[in-house]
């Protein structure tokens, strides 16, 4: 499971997620990918549940890369626990992804396999994302 | 081959103005380089879509359009393309002024071919290097670089040295570079039982709950 090993703070505040990613936002790695259409907090288990769903899928041959990572602390009070006294202990990891975001990227596999591998895995997540692949290669030209 | 784009001057300016040419279907840009001014302008966006769908962004251009009252001609290579995060939709192109006896350098696509030929040795090709930037005069912009992997046996990869480019083709990637490597195939296994985590360790922080 995916958890930080060192931490700059136990507890951290909720943050707003406007706008759109505007960093991730484009496959580097693979040719297929999961991008998220909308913005939301993934936790590490939910992101496991993916990979895992997109790593059977595929079987044997392909590569996945995880391209988020859950470091921001979620804390809760405990059940029948009266409000006040502070705040409550870290319970669980989360990433935060606005849209745009990939999150996945897969590579060495087709493309019919690459789509209904990312579709399964999609369905773990909480919220919604599209499948993408990479488009045409090539520009920026500079003075030599 | 040499394509040609039609564009118009722009005078309206802007977020707002540039967001209405976009919703009726033209794209603003900007045109600089060579040492002359610089020209907002606008394509439409059917044709320009059209165009780098089929040739890619890194092709010499003639951009045709009416400066004043005489017809104006520039031969120009796209810098920039910015595009929306999720439509992918084009916002603003980069218009580069080049002169054909200048150089320039620009990122051209690799061209993977010979992956039927190879031995089936279960090995995934990973392209780690999908553009690769070269040096050359405007007339002589290549396609795209090729790439052999024919005969890449597993584990082995092919460095930008390794490479066979045209005549007047410089490649500007170090040459130690790797562009493609085949590399054994991961097995799904199965998930180890969740541990419970421990808790991470905080920089300079007290150790010590409330």
């Amino acid at each position: 499971m995916l958890v930080p090993k060192r931490v700059k703070h136990r507890k951290v505040m909720r943050g707003r997620m406007t706008g759109k990613a505007l960093k991730g936002s484009t496959l580097v790695l693979g040719d297929y990918g999961l991008q998220a259409t909308e913005p939301g907090w993934i936790t590490n288990v939910q992101i496991e549940a993916a990979r895992i769903a997109l790593t059977r899928h595929i079987k044997r041959g392909g590569k996945v890369w995880v391209k988020i990572f859950p470091d921001k602390p979620v804390t809760a009070k405990p059940a029948e626990t009266r409000m006040g006294s502070g705040k409550g202990s870290p319970e669980h990891w989360v990433a935060v992804v606005k849209p745009g975001r990939v999150i996945f990227e897969v590579t060495g596999v087709e493309a019919e396999l690459a789509r209904e591998a990312i579709r399964l895995a999609a369905h773990k997540l909480p919220i919604k994302c599209k499948f993408i692949k990479r488009e045409e290669a090539g520009g920026e030209a500079n003075e030599s | 081959m040499e394509l040609s784009l039609v564009a118009d001057l722009r005078q309206d300016l802007g977020k707002q103005k540039s967001t209405k040419l976009r919703r009726n279907g033209q794209i603003p840009g900007v045109l600089y380089g060579e040492g002359k001014p610089v020209e907002h302008i606008l394509v439409n966006a059917h044709e320009f879509n059209r165009m780098i769908l089929k040739h890619g962004l890194g092709k010499l251009i003639t951009l045709d359009f009416q400066k004043g009252k005489k017809a104006a001609k520039e031969h120009v290579l796209i810098k920039e393309c910015q595009r929306h995060s999720m439509s992918g939709s084009v916002l603003h192109v980069d218009f580069f002024r080049v002169a054909r006896d200048h150089t320039v350098a620009l990122k051209v696509a690799v061209h993977i071919h010979g992956e039927d030929k190879r031995a089936r040795d279960g090995a995934i090709l990973e392209v780690l290097i999908h553009e690769l930037e070269i040096s050359c005069l405007p007339g002589n912009i290549p396609d795209s670089i090729p790439v052999d992997v024919s005969k890449l046996p597993l584990g082995a990869g092919i460095h930008v040295k390794d490479l066979a480019v045209p005549e007047g083709i410089k490649i500007l990637n170090p040459q130690e570079e790797v562009v493609v490597i085949a590399s054994a195939p991961t097995v799904a296994t199965e998930a180890a039982p969740a541990e419970e985590a421990a808790e991470p360790e905080v920089v300079g922080g007290k150790k010590s709950e409330e």
